[in-house]
């Protein structure tokens, strides 16, 4: 456990750097289709897809992976000297989000 | 079943957001030890004169049960109020909603380092990072809570 939570840093910063470039580029695990309640990996014609969960778990999958390269490097490589820099990435984030939104909603 | 899922969703959404805010104050408003324990009628001394620690395994806890409510609820959002927003051209409203979906799931991507910081670190290392990762998880509980009601209610205020 001990060394699994050094990863902990690691996997946030990366599933929150990671999550909405998942918006961004369209890259949706899967959708799912409320109206026909069906979560699909396939574009559906049932229309009014909900990406939501789907940006999500391609956030987690590269936050797995990220954490996994992290975990085999030797210890050298330690990430723990850049912790004090991790809140950079988070509020650089909201920012996208908020340009993400703007652009999807508010500026046509 | 709807509106017992709000409910719920509803309820634990104030528990996490007087955790945090307390858990927040407590660590960027310390109130001086001797005004703590002086002061029994000051309402504000004694809301920061917490031990900010205690609150972080329950954020973590009830930040992952109002994000589960809310993604249970949120095929019905996608089918009764989004359409009804789209109608009436209700832009500001749409995007201020989705700035919430990305504010929720930049939270719960948050939770292993804000759990880290508080649990696995020395209180006295990495003080500001802490400081400011549990601002950061505050802003996305109070902005989640705001939007939502506002979401809620939106009728009763119009587009």
């Amino acid at each position: 456990m001990k060394n699994l939570s050094r990863l902990f840093p690691v996997f946030s910063i990366a599933f929150v750097f990671f999550y909405p470039l998942a918006d961004w580029f369209n890259l949706a695990l899967f959708k799912y289709y409320p109206t026909i309640n069906t979560f699909s990996f396939v574009k559906n014609k049932a229309g009014n897809a909900i990406q939501w969960y789907g940006w999500m778990a391609t956030a987690l999958i590269f936050a797995l992976i990220v954490s996994a390269i992290y975990a085999a490097l030797p210890p050298r490589f330690s990430a723990q000297r850049a912790l004090d820099l991790a809140w950079i990435v988070p509020i650089g984030m909201l920012l996208f989000s908020v340009y993400i939104v703007y652009a999807g909603w508010w500026a046509s | 079943m709807l509106t017992v899922l709000l409910i719920c969703h509803l309820l634990i959404a104030v528990a996490l957001l007087g955790a945090i805010t307390h858990q927040t104050l407590s660590l960027w408003w310390s109130p001086a030890p001797a005004a703590a324990g002086a002061g029994k009628t000051a309402f504000f001394t004694n809301y920061r004169a917490v031990r900010a620690n205690v609150y972080t395994n329950m954020v973590v806890i009830l930040f992952v049960c109002v994000a589960l409510f809310g993604s249970l609820l949120y095929p019905g959002y996608r089918l009764t109020i989004l359409p009804f927003m789209r109608s009436h051209h209700a832009t500001l409203w749409g995007g201020v909603f989705e700035m919430k979906e990305h504010i929720v799931a930049i939270g719960l991507g948050l939770l292993p380092l804000y759990w880290y910081l508080w649990k696995k670190v020395v209180i006295s290392e990495h003080v500001r990072i802490r400081k400011i990762i549990t601002a950061i998880l505050a802003f996305c509980v109070w902005w989640s809570f705001l939007d939502g009601h506002l979401i809620n209610n939106i009728k009763g205020f119009g587009p």
